[in-house]
């Protein structure tokens, strides 16, 4: 027999309320020691499950993304929900042993 | 109020939201980085009110941290139990903030998508209030033991978005919740020397801390730890242990442990 995922509109008002009082709990935010290795293990494995492909030329020294674009995105900058990515092209540095 | 999901957030998230909220030790291991991906993700839902589009980050920020964050932290600085009287007032602000939202819309007979964002703000408000508390309660502890360390000043509200929280012997530190230091995991390369986190042990029935440090910080203070595999890890706890996070290695240590060391380097 599958088990069915339980979701947030599956909830009666008294069990939402204890879901809300669970965050306040000792063993919220602070893991136990077993809990919290077993979450970084996983971030340890997590691949990626996504690939975004950009295409961008060159003008004036600056980077400038092209349409159609997987994301928004305006000249050098990409945005990400609400993060702000900056590609900056910077001069190639030379190695003092070249 | 209206209340827009992002698209990318399945069925399978919103589950795994739940399960975690009730109880993050049902998690298995392969639906941890559904969970914390899930919060992400609810990140940018949208609220609109009043003709205003909101995410669900813009929303908390103007409706839970703009009012309460600042005086939360004035009020742990003038403390004495920061660590008991501290939660007394999270949960006092909290339900003061769930009354708030109720006002604002957020009343029972409450849809999916509204649970989903009473969740996200109380979620991080607890996170946040347990973040401070033992950020507070750490600086208080550090000059009780005589380590000599420099604090971003947690009375201005700048300083709350300072790259440190405090500087020991020239080492570069950050304080999280365990949850906290999760979700930094994931997204971005830990470039501090060294991280004090708080977990929690069940059977003490106590707050436990470790310091997690890059090899460099933990080669300063004392020689080789033990190397272990991540879930290895806490079996050999306190001995000092060496793990691998995508590629990189980090020193964990029992907070007690990494304080003595320290004391000995400033001696």
């Amino acid at each position: 027999m599958s088990e069915r995922n339980e979701n947030f509109g599956d909830l009666t008002a008294a069990e939402f309320d204890e879901v809300i009082a669970a965050f306040g709990s000792p063993g919220f935010h602070d893991m136990a020691p077993d809990v919290f290795f077993t979450a970084l293990a996983a971030i340890d494995e997590e691949q990626p499950r996504e690939t975004l492909e950009f295409s961008a030329t060159i003008i004036d020294g600056q980077l400038n993304f092209l349409e159609p674009a997987p994301l928004h995105a305006h000249g050098n900058e990409i945005q990400l929900g609400d993060k702000r990515l900056v590609i900056k092209l910077v001069p190639e540095i030379v190695s003092a042993a070249a | 109020m209206e209340i827009h999901l992002n698209p990318r957030l399945t069925q399978a998230h919103q589950a795994a939201i739940l399960k975690y909220s009730r109880n993050p030790r049902a998690l298995q291991k392969d639906e941890w980085v559904t969970a914390l991906a899930a919060f992400d993700l609810l990140s940018a839902c949208r609220v609109v009110r009043e003709g205003k589009s909101q995410t669900f980050t813009q929303f908390y920020e103007e409706s839970v941290d703009r009012p309460y964050a600042t005086a939360f932290i004035s009020d742990l600085l003038a403390m004495n139990d920061t660590e008991g009287e501290g939660m007394r007032r999270a949960e006092e602000i909290k339900t003061q903030l769930l009354a708030d939202l109720k006002a604002s819309g957020l009343s029972e007979p409450l849809t999916a998508e509204q649970r989903l964002l009473l969740t996200y703000c109380i979620y991080w408000w607890v996170a946040f209030a347990k973040g401070y508390i033992t950020e507070v309660a750490i600086f208080q502890d550090l000059a009780r033991s005589g380590i000599v360390f420099q604090a971003h000043d947690l009375s201005q509200f700048s300083e709350r978005f300072s790259p440190d929280d405090l500087t020991v012997s020239g080492m570069r530190g950050d304080i999280k919740s365990s949850t906290y230091f999760l979700h930094s995991a994931r997204h971005f390369p830990l470039k501090h020397d060294f991280y004090i986190a708080a977990l929690y042990d069940p059977r003490l029935r106590q707050q436990r801390r470790v310091v997690i440090m890059q090899p460099g910080a933990w080669d300063k203070i004392d020689g080789d730890p033990l190397v272990a595999e991540l879930e290895q890890a806490v079996a050999l706890l306190p001995q000092p242990v060496k793990v691998l996070v995508k590629g990189q290695g980090l020193v964990v240590v029992e907070y007690n442990l990494w304080k003595e060391k320290i004391l000995a380097l400033q001696q």
